[in-house]
Parts: structure tokens; C-alpha cells; sequence
């Protein structure tokens, strides 16, 4: 068995979805394909997945991504688990941004190698599945409210609920 | 006496209607030559104003100006037109190599084709379609282009700072140091370093960088020839064994990002063959 587990991709191509069954067939248990984005709510309630491959562009003749963005942000607000990959055939980096900020993991563009299709695929979901110590959770969040705070200690410890001797503590560690 | 008179004065007036059919057959003439270079395709008139009446020379002027802004018009329009068109057949080649090239991938790592007579093919059909995704990829150049960031540019430094990158040509540049123009540096760096490039490829020895009002940037590289003179900007359009066709599309392209245009010049500045024009699109 492979520890990947199920993978869904929506392309509404059927010759990409033919691609990845064979390219990915080796790397998943299960690839699920689906054509229409308005299909991916239905399937993740019956099946379990590890990963979403989602292509941007489902309109013909449109190649904005705005639809891709669309579903990406829908998807990532009903599932935040499952960690989304992006694709699409015209790689512009305002749009991977975009992607990336609106919760996408990673990003691929077609054609791929598939190599590094399956690498990227497996990284992701690496990063979903690594347990992040209590500890090093607490030191992330620390940080991010100091620096929020633009290192006003006073005021960090008060969000925090700690006093400034904790905060102190903590941020010696 | 009066008879004298009258004979002068019938001479003047005789005189004087001749003169005036002779000028509006010049004037005719001068818009069958406006007509015919409307004809093809050439708007920039440039017609001479000498020998006009100030009237007339008003609207001559008019003209040449409206023949200006069309030309530039007409440049925006095609570079606009291919962008659309570069985006969307990229979309599609790219969409359809994906399988081509994946499967084929795969199938080349199955045990059942490896060291079968198919692998062969198969290892044929997925390099030929990488090679062509990697082409294609290269002219998203054309559509990609990043804002320009624009700044004072002093213009002689500039170009003594290119002409030090390309040590085989002669190099004469004759621009007063007071000459500051508004314009990315990194981008306008690569169209001048283009111009040189095609230059040098074409054998040129010596490149001169002038300015009289506008940038002239010439070179006495081959002859453009004549039936070339109006395709060298649409891009993929190339003369070179190896050329891609982007160079000066790309360059005119980034030269209209900053607000200015890049023509090529219909009579080269003397002792050169060929003259580029960079120039402000308003003046």
C-alpha cells in the first residue's frame, strides 16, 4: 500500500485527467478525477483524500484563473486539511501568488515532469501530516504576536494573558 | 499708355492663374503621395513643408502629426494583438503537450516497454514534446513583461556603460551630458544590448549612439533588405538560422511600456546602413 493515500483531480480536460491517472497511478491508492469543479464537494463527502490537484482555468477561452481562485478559496474554507495544488498551463507568477495567499499548498504548471509532479505532490503532503511540537507552536505564535505588537513586550504579554516576567521567560527559551 | 498698362496687367493676371493651377497641382500631387503611402500601410508622411502657403503649411503639418499618431497607433495595436494571441495559443500548447509528454514519460518507466521495440518511439514522442514545451515557454517573454520602474537616466553614461559590454565594435556616441531621460534602466538595458546583439550578428564593426532629440542608434551591419523592412517587429518573424523572433518585439514592446516607441529609420544616419529610432510617444 502507499502511505500517499487518495488523490482528487479536477481538470475539466479529459485528456489531463486520463495523464494523471497513469502518471500517479503508481504513487496514490486511488486516483478519484472529476471534470467539474462543482463535483469536488459530493466527492470529499464520500471519499477521503490526502491531496487536491485543481486546475486554474475551467471556462474555455478564459485563462485569467479567477475561477481556480474562486474554488480555491471555497474548497480551503470547507476542507483546511487537505492541502490544495494548483495547476495551470500558463505560469504567471501574480497568479501562483495569489494562489499561494488564498491557501493553496504549492503550485504546478503543465506540462510537468512528472518526477517532479509526484515530488511536490508528496511534499505537500509531508508538511500536512508532520505533528509541530507544542512547544515550537507556542514560540511561533509568541513571535508572530511580538512582532505584531512591533515589539512592544508590555502590550504582547496582555494579548497573550501572560505577565511580561512569563513572556520574558518564554521568549528566552 | 493705358494700352502698355493693360498689357502688363493682363500679363500679371495670366502670370498669376498659371502660377496658381501649377501650385494646385503640386498640392495634388503631394496627397496622391499621402494616398499611396496610406495604401501602404506607411502613415508617417513626413511631407516637406517648403514652397506651401503658411495656410497650407498649417495643414500639412496637421497632417504629418495625424500621420504620426496613426503610425504609433497602428505599432500599439499589432503589439497588443499578437500578446493576445501569444497568451492564448501558449494556453493551449501547453494544456495539450501535458499528456503527450506525461504518458509517455510513464510508459518509458514500465517495465513491459522498457527495452521493448516501442521504447524507442515513445522515448522520440516525449522529447519531442519537452523540446516543444520549452519553446514555447520562451516566447511567454512576449507577455509577461514586469512594470517598469522608472527613474532619472543620464543618457550618455548609460550607453558608454553598454558600449563597454561589447568591445569588438567601434563605438561613437555623441549625446550632450545634459540629456536625462525617464526610463527603467534594467529594461531599456536589454533592448539597447538587443540592437547590439543584432547588429554584431549582422557584421557590424562600428555602432554610433546619437541624439537629436531623439535616440538614434545605428550600425553598419548588413542591409535590412527592403521586403524585411516592415515584418522585423511582429514577432517570431526571423532571418536567423537560430533566431527565435522575440529580440525586437520584445524591445519595442518594453520601449512602449516606458512611453516611448522604437521604429526603425527610413533613412539611416549617414556613413551606416541601418538606424534604430527610440523616441518619446508624446512630444
Amino acid at each position: 500500500m502507499n502511505a500517499l493515500g487518495n488523490i482528487l483531480v479536477v481538470d475539466d480536460s479529459q485528456a489531463i485527467l486520463t495523464t494523471v491517472r497513469i502518471c500517479l497511478a503508481d504513487t496514490f491508492d486511488k486516483v478519484i478525477t472529476r471534470r467539474s469543479p462543482e463535483d469536488i464537494l459530493p466527492t470529499l463527502e464520500l471519499e477521503q483524500v490526502s491531496v487536491i490537484l485543481l486546475d486554474m482555468n475551467f471556462k474555455l477561452g478564459l485563462n485569467t484563473g479567477q475561477e481556480g481562485l474562486h474554488w480555491l478559496q471555497r474548497l480551503h474554507t470547507a476542507y483546511p486539511n487537505i492541502p490544495i495544488v494548483l495547476m495551470t498551463a500558463y505560469a504567471e507568477v501574480q497568479l501562483a501568488v495569489k494562489g499561494l495567499k488564498n491557501g493553496a499548498a504549492d503550485f504546478v504548471t503543465k506540462p510537468w515532469d512528472n518526477d517532479e509532479l509526484i515530488h511536490t505532490l508528496r511534499d505537500v503532503i509531508d508538511k500536512q501530516n508532520k505533528v509541530v511540537p507544542l512547544d515550537k507552536l507556542e514560540a511561533d505564535h509568541i513571535r508572530r504576536v511580538v512582532d505584531n505588537c512591533h515589539g512592544n513586550i508590555s502590550r504582547a504579554a496582555e494579548m497573550l494573558g501572560i505577565t511580561r516576567q512569563t513572556l520574558y521567560a518564554k521568549l528566552r527559551k | 499708355m493705358i494700352i502698355t498698362l493693360a498689357i502688363i496687367l493682363l500679363g500679371v493676371i495670366i502670370a498669376g492663374i498659371i502660377f496658381f493651377v501649377h501650385h494646385q497641382l503640386v498640392l495634388r500631387r503631394r496627397a496622391l503621395i499621402m494616398r499611396e503611402a496610406i495604401r501602404n500601410r506607411d502613415f508617417t508622411f513626413n511631407m516637406p513643408i517648403r514652397g506651401l502657403f503658411f495656410g497650407e503649411r498649417a495643414l500639412q503639418e496637421a497632417l504629418n502629426d495625424v500621420g504620426k499618431d496613426v503610425s504609433k497607433l497602428v505599432e500599439k495595436n499589432e503589439v497588443e494583438s499578437w500578446q493576445r494571441l501569444t497568451r492564448v495559443l501558449t494556453h493551449e500548447i501547453m494544456n495539450a503537450t501535458t499528456p503527450i509528454q506525461s504518458i509517455s514519460q510513464a510508459y518509458l518507466s514500465q517495465k513491459a516497454i522498457k527495452n521493448s521495440p516501442y521504447e524507442e518511439g515513445i522515448r522520440a514522442i516525449h522529447e519531442t514534446s519537452t523540446e516543444l514545451a520549452a519553446f514555447v515557454r520562451s516566447y511567454r517573454k512576449l507577455t509577461q513583461l514586469e512594470q517598469p520602474i522608472l527613474s532619472d537616466v543620464n543618457l550618455r553614461d548609460f550607453c558608454e556603460s553598454i558600449a563597454s559590454l561589447y568591445q569588438d565594435v567601434r563605438w561613437q556616441i555623441d549625446i550632450p551630458e545634459t540629456v536625462v531621460l525617464r526610463l527603467d534602466s534594467n529594461l531599456t538595458r536589454l533592448v539597447l544590448i538587443n540592437l547590439t546583439k543584432n547588429a554584431i550578428e549582422a557584421g557590424a564593426h562600428r555602432m554610433d549612439i546619437r541624439w537629436n532629440g531623439n535616440l538614434l542608434v545605428s550600425n553598419d551591419g548588413a542591409i535590412i533588405p527592403p521586403e524585411v523592412r516592415t515584418e522585423i517587429f511582429v514577432p517570431f518573424f526571423t532571418t536567423k538560422h537560430t533566431g527565435s523572433g522575440i529580440g525586437l518585439s520584445l524591445s519595442r514592446q518594453i520601449m512602449m511600456l516606458q512611453g516611448m516607441t522604437l521604429s526603425l529609420a527610413n533613412i539611416p544616419v549617414s556613413s551606416f546602413h541601418t538606424t534604430f529610432v527610440i523616441s518619446r510617444e508624446r512630444d
